[in-house]
């Protein structure tokens, strides 16, 4: 890891658990209401979660390959795999 | 037995084996007599067909006959697969592609390679080994059970009393797929996946929407649910009191609910990148690249399964007859028999047995490469050749699906299904010595092997002792947290205890100056990328055919 990436591994880090821990949130969401198209809460809001965590992840992907070129620059090697 | 609905089937059938076949020759090298061949097809599998062989081999045909029939059956709980599949991908994203950088400088085909390798220790790698196989087994026979509950919605299930007449179709389909996975390798299920998930993306978006249309609605379907558990929570207060059954409800309301569906999420997703066949998907990929980009795209398949698993109430909405006594893992494919036109059940059944070929071969392949790296040649034949490792592999990956059939035909299905739970329990204890190893050398060998020992004893016992309402032991995969009542996933406690163990151990073991193991891997390893030095490209195609 190097100075110039060391920021972004971080927001990495935290767009990952923001990713995770929701879900694992369950008393938050195990609920009933509002429903939504006739899904109780509990069933829709974990669809929403999905789309949620591909986001971050999607999002991690981005950061994640700049840093890892950033951190080969820094050691003096190439790109990488593109 | 409907012959337009068999007709399509046959016809899907015969296409996926004609493709398995074929694969031989798909992106073909100039030999098929080595692990990276065989058993990774090439280690040059790119993010699209990655995420075809990757989603085939987790979202397997057992899951999406089960994960549906617990929901009918009246337990929401079920439903932890969604959050389940969703923990997974950021995890895969942190710590998989270590695994993948430092597989290829070392040409580790297997988990077990990695930790044998990190540690200096065969010992530990054996019990990788050993774990990773005898959690595999039982999750191949269930792919044989998912395919068996179709076949006998087809009514393809003779009279006949004797148990090799009786499952003759089933028989006749596994020793095609035992032959294109010998002779194609990983490359069968790979192409093979590709009409697999097209397949099932089709007949569940066309089952979500057509089905709940012709019953009235979601909104419908919920209430009529709902209801119905209610009058069965009523009717049965007594059995209930007593623990002679279990309530239904269409959510976790409560906090002991909760903390289980929690806790299911969170194990199983740390549990199924240990499965050695999760890990041979991984290793098959072209770079580093290819799995975080999958990370991000892989939830596709987690919507998929939350909507498939909602069938199981549709099921319950629409009254679906499944036996006396009652087997909820009929629920879908009768639902699919009852609703759809014939040709389109057909399509149905046909997205079903081939979703199990796919994993059943992913997971033949994975046990047959532990076998043959950290059993075969670690303690017998340390100087096997490359052509050699590729033939004892063929032949075990056989020998495990003869196993699994013989398993699923002669012996009862429920003994499948309690080590199917045991093997998730089993599994996630090899989670220390793997994802911590990828990280730092910092645990001891001895210590992370006796850690992983204490949490299988553990994990046995707890799951063998706990009842259910239909059965004395295996009743379930919660038990109550040691000192608590709050029901948590047995394999999550068996790993606390492993952990804890292995890091007490590690602080003995240090003190007294026990030798720990030489570490063959360096620092950089871990994020080698291809284009580095050792880190060979795809094993050279031919001609890379697509």
């Amino acid at each position: 890891m190097s100075a110039r990436s060391t920021g972004l591994w971080a927001i990495v880090g935290v767009l990952l658990v923001l990713a995770a821990v929701p879900p694992l949130l369950v008393p938050v969401y195990a609920k009933e209401t509002p429903t939504l198209w006739g899904f109780p809460f509990f069933f829709w809001f974990q669809f929403v979660l999905v789309l949620w965590a591909a986001l971050m992840t999607s999002c991690a992907y981005v950061l994640a390959k700049e840093a890892f070129r950033r951190d080969r620059a820094a050691r003096g090697q190439d790109g990488g795999a593109k | 037995m409907n012959g337009v609905a068999f007709g399509v089937f046959i016809f899907l059938f015969l296409v996926v084996t004609v493709m398995g076949f074929a694969a031989a020759r798909w992106r073909r090298a100039k030999s098929m007599g080595s692990l990276d061949e065989w058993g990774l097809g090439g280690r040059g599998f790119g993010t699209f067909i990655a995420w075809f062989l990757i989603g085939g081999d987790i979202y397997t045909a057992y899951t999406f006959i089960a994960v549906p029939a617990t929901l009918f059956a009246g337990s929401a709980t079920g439903f932890f697969a969604v959050p389940y599949t969703i923990v997974i991908y950021p995890m895969v994203f942190a710590f998989l592609p270590r695994l993948w950088s430092v597989s290829h400088r070392h040409g580790f085909v297997t988990p077990a390679d990695f930790v044998e390798g990190r540690y200096g220790s065969k010992g530990l790698g054996l019990a990788i080994a050993v774990t990773g196989i005898v959690a595999t087994m039982p999750y191949i026979a269930l792919q044989l059970v998912g395919m068996q509950v179709v076949l006998d919605v087809m009514g393809l299930k003779s009279s006949s009393d004797n148990w090799f007449m009786k499952d003759l179709p089933l028989f006749v389909a596994f020793v095609i797929l035992a032959a294109y996975t010998y002779s194609s390798g990983l490359r069968a299920p790979a192409l093979i996946a590709f009409v697999k998930d097209t397949l099932i993306y089709i007949v569940i978006i066309v089952a979500v929407i057509y089905i709940p249309h012709q019953l009235g609605g979601w909104g419908h379907i919920f209430d009529v649910v709902k209801h119905g558990f209610n009058d069965f929570n009523t009717q049965n207060s007594d059995k209930i009191a007593s623990g002679a059954a279990s309530p239904k409800a269409t959510y976790p309301a409560t906090g002991i609910g909760q903390w289980a569906y929690g806790s299911l999420a969170l194990g199983s997703a740390m549990a199924l990148f240990m499965y050695p066949h999760s890990v041979t998907g991984v290793l098959s990929t072209k770079n580093r690249n290819v799995i975080r980009r999958n990370a991000s795209l892989l939830p596709a398949y987690s919507f998929l399964l939350g909507l498939l698993a909602l069938l199981g109430f549709v099921a319950v909405a629409a009254a679906v007859k499944v036996g006396n006594p009652p087997n909820a893992q009929l629920a879908i494919p009768q639902l699919m028999e009852d609703q759809f036109p014939s040709w389109f059940a057909g399509v149905a059944y046909a997205a079903i047995v081939i979703g199990a070929l796919v994993p059943a071969a992913i997971m033949s392949i994975a046990a047959a490469n532990l076998f043959t790296r950290n059993i075969y040649k670690a303690f017998f034949r340390p100087n096997a050749e490359p052509a050699e490792e590729a033939k004892v592999a063929k032949l075990v990956s056989l020998v495990v699906k003869v196993g699994a059939l013989v398993f699923v035909l002669a012996m009862s299905k429920t003994f499948a299904i309690n080590l199917q739970l045991l093997g998730g329990v089993w599994i996630l204890q090899t989670f220390p010595a793997i994802v911590a190893g990828l990280y730092t050398r910092w645990f001891h060998r001895w210590a992370l092997l006796l850690g992983w020992a204490a949490a299988m004893v553990y994990g046995t016992w707890v799951a063998y002792d706990t009842p259910s309402p239909t059965q004395q032991h295996f009743g379930g995969s919660v038990h109550n947290f040691p000192g608590t009542h709050t029901g948590i996933y047995i394999a999550v406690t068996a790993f606390i205890l492993n952990v804890v163990v292995a890091v007490v151990l590690t602080l003995v073991f240090k003190a007294v100056k026990v030798p720990d193991g030489v570490d063959r891997t360096k620092r950089a390893d871990y994020v080698a990328d291809l284009g580095d030095e050792d880190v060979e490209a795809e094993l050279t195609p031919e001609t890379a055919i697509h």
